[in-house]
């Protein structure tokens, strides 16, 4: 077969070598003939004529040999192809209108493929990541867990868990240090096995200058695990995997060793320090490796064991933490189904010996179970948190491109009719079906082409449109948008596929024509009515699919704007935010109060700044711990009682001040003040105020109820996980005062720590708004599409109609000569209109309906059972306004042709053809 | 000649494959070679030949090279392939068959 090809595209291009190579074989043959025929004695002219008998005409053997050849298909596409770029040029109007639409739908799907195929199709830049397994178990509805679970991504900020649906059971990638050691022991059949632990942002101070940069924790087996060898220096091995000083080593990423050190030779050895552990580089990363957590990107990898030194954070040594996460490369030739039973067997008896809910335990339905996972995505955050997201945008442009398909069907469709004649002529003339059905081919697939390279520059300009909407503006974009060839590869397969399907609408027309009854027709007959009618039931189709787009939009853009029309609880306008990390061995628990007090006085100093405080998170809790002035800051009122203030410290009575929801939780009241409780840490509080409910980051939440202490006193009891938010009230939300404090706050900062480094700097706002990223893309896009789908299917509808009165002017002429009122043909042609889009209407709002509750069940994030945000999946208000829309459209659409059909003068009609 | 067959539709294939398969032959030896092994009782149209040759090689059951002749003269060579020799076989079993077939109608007659 691919010989078969080869051999033809010679014959092609070769054209003269082959010719060339013909003719002298042919003379050959004939020399030597006509010798044999001297030899026996036959006088020169009965020789020839004998050989020309014999032979045939030289001509015509060449003609067959070129058959032959198979060269005849090829020659025979290339004239169709002329043929089509000559049909295409001579209704330029008809060809921009083709072309800009499919893409448009082309161009969508390209942007979106490239933000699919990067964020959740490209694997880990490992050179071979298929052996590489990530170890997982999975804990069933209801059943057995571990401990001291829970793997949040510092950078990414999601917590490791798949679909974290209501009866569905989850899964986990983190085990505890005894299950890590037995694994490391005992399998046979990784090797190696390796762990690793993302530490996240810390503190790293070269050359007196401070910054805050990823760190990304390996042990001793890792860069052998993954295949990776840096560029210059040496990997992380055994022999630093250790608490000894062989073990304060770091391996620095290229994008880091470019941007601080130039790629200066001399930055091994150099003493980087880390959350105030001093590090020596030892080795850089190669360029291609970004580590195995797609989206996110690490500085500084070291060692696991340099963990407890650099976050205060113990992984390695209590047995009752399940927190490392542990990757394997399967030995050559293990099979993933022995691996899998080899490794279950060491968990399941590890888990055994935890001894914890024994009961649980007995039951095999609520055991955990042990699950070998594909690592080729690595820890893979991305997937989790857009693939639904990103599938129900791709879907949103697949309608487009169908829109856009069946628009270009219609368009073909009444162009071929027109083309009836010369159809039959062609046929008459003795062309082959199938050379007509090429012909049309040819032209739908051009126009495609057309289309696909247009689509394919303008999916690649928008292609950051959807990152730049999805982006937290303060933290590095997690999306890579670099172009594909596996883009390039479905573009070209998304442009063949929709050349094919809208030329089979034409294809199929071409059929039924009838030689004989075409030609009598003279090429303008009565039977166009009957023909159109796959351009009806497009048009149909058409109407039906934008219904189910726009009411899609709606419903995304109503769910948008009811989440920012939720109530916050305080006011997000002029209030500042950054965060620092001070490290826990520069300022331990006593002294992190004086340090966040001292800071507070300073930022209040700033000219334009009305008020700063701070507060501080406590690690997996609902409890938060503030500076004086918080909620005055922040804008929240206080409703009953009073703040915490600059009295509230070691000396004064413990105080928390308590939000409405807590009060009716657990006291059934609002107004707590003065009521006592005991949080899970068995200290008792007083309550001396009440806060009004407020929501800041999650805003589909309920509230939950929440209390808020002093951090001056709470700060020798609560585990502090390091990070403390800042914020400050400035005096006047514009612009300018905002700039000029955000200038400020980097200087004052180092003025008291010049190794602390500021992070995160936004507005209120911002942060409010990164909330309702997903929201806000998918609101903006479905309304950008619905929009396209709108415009698309008023151009079907007018399509059809304006055509149709063109091949009926004879007939509407009659009409008119026999006394039709010009309303009435007015009426004729407009009620057909809306009958059609009646129909879209009835196919569209019964298949919303149907679809609605899939698509919300499909796009809820979290563990709510829906995406929709303050209205129901039947909500009939987007509905409406997309039936209205659609018959205003179908209404306008219709207008025009209607017009004109009333305008027709009979004598020029009739006289016409 | 005037008690010369003319060749059923797809025999000259068959007989092509058979002439080369024991030697590399050029497109004049190759009539040559039919009409002496079949008894010059067969007349094969020489022009029918080379498009015959040409669709061969296109299949890939034959393959072409250019070569000297004992005479010194450029000449193309037809040679067998491995895919030929497979088809020659199972062209020649089918032509077998079909001959049989065909003899014992006539026969029953």
């Amino acid at each position: 077969m691919r010989s078969d090809f080869l051999y033809r595209l010679r014959a092609l291009f070769r054209r003269r070598a082959v010719e060339t190579e013909l003719d002298d074989e042919l003379r050959f043959h004939l020399e030597h003939q006509a010798e044999k025929y001297r030899q026996a004695g036959l006088p020169p002219d009965e020789a020839a004529r004998r050989l020309r008998l014999d032979f045939g005409g030289p001509d015509q053997i060449r003609e067959e040999c070129r058959d032959a050849l198979g060269i005849r298909l090829l020659q025979d596409g290339a004239q169709d192809l002329r043929y089509a770029v000559r049909m295409l040029r001579r209704s330029p109007g008809f060809t921009a209108v083709a072309v800009l639409s499919l893409a448009v739908g082309i161009g969508a799907n390209t942007a979106i493929f490239t933000l699919i195929e990067s964020t959740l199709l490209r694997p880990i830049s490992v050179k071979h990541p298929e052996p590489l397994r990530l170890l997982m178990w999975r804990e069933q509805d209801g059943g057995w867990t571990a401990p001291n679970l829970g793997y949040v991504s510092p950078t990414l900020g999601t917590i490791y868990e798949q679909r974290m649906k209501p009866g569905q059971a989850i899964m986990h990638a983190e085990f505890s240090p005894p299950l890590y050691q037995t694994f490391r022991r005992d399998n046979t059949v990784f090797d190696p096995l390796f762990a690793f632990k993302e530490l996240g942002r810390v503190t790293a101070v070269m050359d007196g200058n401070a910054e805050l940069v990823n760190c990304f924790l390996v042990s001793a087996d890792f860069y052998r695990g993954v295949e990776v060898s840096p560029v210059m220096g040496r990997a992380i091995g055994p022999e630093n995997d250790v608490r000894t000083p062989e073990g304060r080593v770091a391996v620095i990423s290229y994008e880091f060793w470019t941007r601080r050190f130039a790629r200066s030779p001399s930055v091994i050895g150099k003493t980087i320090t880390v959350n105030d552990v001093p590090l020596t580089i030892i080795g850089v990363n190669p360029e291609y490796f970004t580590g195995i957590e797609p989206g996110a990107n690490f500085e500084i990898w070291a060692p696991l064991n340099l963990g407890l030194a650099v976050s205060g954070r113990s992984y390695l040594d209590e047995a009752r933490v399940w927190q490392i996460p542990v990757m394997g490369r399967l030995k050559p030739g293990v099979s993933n189904a022995r691996a899998q039973s080899e490794m279950d067997a060491l968990f399941q008896a590890q888990v055994d010996a935890t001894g914890t809910l024994v009961a649980m335990l007995k039951d095999p339905a609520k055991r955990p179970r042990f699950i070998l996972q594909s690592a080729a995505r690595g820890m893979d955050y991305l997937t989790d948190r857009y693939d639904r997201p990103f599938l129900a945008l791709l879907s949103l442009a697949v309608l487009v491109l169908l829109i856009a398909c069946a628009n270009v069907a219609n368009l073909l469709l009444a162009k071929s009719a027109a083309r009836q004649r010369e159809i039959s002529l062609r046929l008459a003339l003795g062309a082959g079906r199938w050379r007509i059905v090429r012909q049309l081919l040819t032209e739908g697939l051009l126009l495609a082409s057309m289309a696909g390279v247009a689509g394919v520059i303008f999916g690649y300009w928008t292609r950051n449109g959807i990152p730049a909407l999805l982006a937290t503006p303060w933290k590095p974009s997690p999306f890579d948008t670099a172009f594909d060839p596996r883009v390039l590869l479905a573009a070209v397969a998304t442009t063949f596929v929709t050349g094919v399907l809208f030329s089979l609408a034409p294809v199929w027309q071409s059929r039924r024509v009838e030689v004989n009854e075409a030609l009598k027709e003279g090429g303008r007959g009565t039977v166009s009515l009957s023909k159109l009618r796959i351009g009806r039931l497009l048009v149909v189709l058409q109407v039906a699919l934008s219904i189910l787009l726009l009411a899609g939009a709606g419903l995304c853009v109503k769910t948008f704007t009811n989440l920012r029309n939720t109530p916050l609880g305080f006011r997000p306008e002029g209030v500042l935010l950054f965060t620092l990390d001070p490290p826990l061995l520069r300022y331990p628990a006593e002294q992190i109060g004086a340090l966040l007090t001292q800071l507070q006085q300073r930022l209040d100093a700033i000219p334009g700044v009305q008020s700063a405080t701070f507060s501080v998170t406590r690690a997996g809790t609902r409890a938060t711990d503030i500076g004086s002035r918080f909620f005055e800051t922040m804008g929240i009122p206080i409703l009953y009682g009073r703040s915490i203030d600059e009295h509230d410290t070691l000396n004064g009575p413990p105080a928390v001040v308590v939000n409405q929801e807590f009060g009716r939780q657990f006291f059934q009241q609002e107004n707590t003040v003065g009521k006592t409780f005991k949080d899970s840490g068995n200290v008792l509080h007083q309550i001396v105020g009440v806060c009004a409910d407020w929501r800041f980051e999650r805003l589909r939440d309920p509230i939950y109820p929440t209390f808020y202490s002093a951090l001056l006193q709470s700060m020798l009891q609560a585990p502090r996980n390091g990070r403390v938010n800042f914020e400050l009230k400035i005096a006047a939300a514009e612009a300018s005062v905002e700039a000029s404090v955000v200038k400020q706050i980097r200087p004052v900062v180092r003025s008291l720590d010049s190794d602390l480094a500021v992070a995160d700097v936004r507005t209120g706002v911002q942060q409010i708004e990164d909330g309702l990223s997903q929201e806000r893309v998918l609101a903006a896009l479905a309304a950008v599409f619905g929009g396209l789908a709108l415009i698309l299917a008023t151009i079907g509808v007018y399509g059809v109609m304006a055509y149709a009165v063109a091949r009926r002017t004879n007939e509407i002429g009659i009409r008119v000569a026999l006394g039709a009122q010009p309303g009435g043909v007015a009426w004729m042609v407009l009620r057909e209109t809306l009958l059609l889009a009646a129909l879209g209407i009835g196919i569209g709002v019964p298949a919303v309906l149907g679809l609605s509750p899939i698509a919300d069940h499909f796009l809820a994030p979290g563990w709510t059972g829906s995406f929709l945000y303050g209205m129901k999946p039947n909500d009939p208000f987007p509905i409406a306004v997309a039936v209205l829309m659609l018959a205003a459209a179908g209404f306008i659409a219709g207008y025009f042709p209607a017009r004109r059909a009333a305008r027709v003068d009979p004598m020029t009609a009739l006289r016409h053809d | 000649m005037h008690d010369r067959l003319d060749l059923p539709q797809g025999t000259l294939d068959l007989l092509i494959l058979k002439t080369v398969a024991l030697e590399p032959l050029h497109g004049w030896a190759i009539s040559e070679r039919l009409q002496q092994i079949s008894r010059e009782a067969v007349q094969v149209q020489q022009g029918s030949l080379y498009p015959a040759l040409h669709r061969l090689e296109r299949h890939g059951w034959i393959k072409a090279h250019w070569a000297v002749t004992s005479n010194n003269r450029r000449a193309k060579y037809y040679e067998l392939t491995r895919s030929g020799r497979k088809q020659l076989e199972a062209e020649t079993s089918a032509w077998r068959k079909l001959a049989t077939a065909v003899g014992h109608v006539l026969n029953l007659g």
